[in-house]
């Protein structure tokens, strides 16, 4: 299973036909179209207060619902920590390896998603070569599909 | 009247909780722990709701969120700090 960034679908949603990326963001998402494809709780936050700060709240939180109703999408929570001191535990983990805090909790969720091939995002530098999965951008992936 | 299965473990519990004075008797620790339940559910968003609902596996999917195009909504962005490219 391909899981997405946040930044994938921010450009999706924020329909942002003057970015470069855009074209190759779109085919990508068409050609994922009918697919079952991830994304962390993580990322989905994110996206939800970018779409907060520029929209609006109202549709902020639709979008969130939306995406737990979705056929297409599943939502991936990481495992659950009962203390501070094990969350402290296993950050210190990511971010030693020189990973921000969001991409650290990005990358717990996929370490503990057994079925996650690949990570999609544009950002790709801050976390290639130090997680455990393929991070490729919208580009690469479609590429790679052709 | 509710009648309800717990596990023998968690009766020993409670009879500890009973026993250490926490509450009367087993009725009362339970009623107490359904109105925290209640409490815990009454608070919460719709979307925490929801959460809680997607996590149990009992929420239904009809929904397809790549439809949800915010049209006009690129004046006066500056998305590049937050989504900068490598």
């Amino acid at each position: 299973m391909l899981v997405l960034g946040p930044d994938v679908l921010t450009i999706h949603h924020l329909s942002m036909t003057d970015d470069e990326r855009f074209d190759d963001n779109e085919g990508l998402l068409k050609r994922l179209r009918g697919i079952s494809k991830g994304i962390t709780i993580f990322g989905l936050l994110d996206l939800i207060g970018i779409i907060a700060a520029r929209i609006g709240s109202k549709q902020a939180r639709e979008l969130y619902i939306s995406y737990l109703k979705s056929k297409e999408h599943i939502v991936l929570f990481p495992e659950y920590q009962d203390s501070w001191e094990s969350h402290i535990d296993t950050m210190m983990e990511y971010l030693t390896r020189g990973l921000s805090y969001k991409n650290a909790l990005i990358a717990m969720v996929l370490d503990s998603t057994p079925e996650a091939e690949a990570y999609i995002t544009w950002m790709k530098k801050p976390l290639e070569n130090r997680i455990s999965v393929k991070v490729l951008t919208p580009s690469e992936c479609l590429r790679t599909m052709k | 009247m509710l009648q309800v299965r717990i596990s023998a473990a968690l009766v020993r519990r409670i009879d500890e909780l009973c026993s250490e004075g926490i509450f009367r008797n087993r009725s009362e620790a339970v009623t107490d722990a359904i109105r925290m339940l209640v409490q815990r559910y009454s608070r919460t968003s719709p979307e925490a709701r929801a959460t809680a609902l997607y996590l149990g596996g009992r929420l239904s999917k009809t929904e397809a969120p790549e439809e949800l195009i915010f049209e006009g909504s690129r004046k006066n962005l500056n998305l590049e700090e937050e989504l900068g490219e490598d």
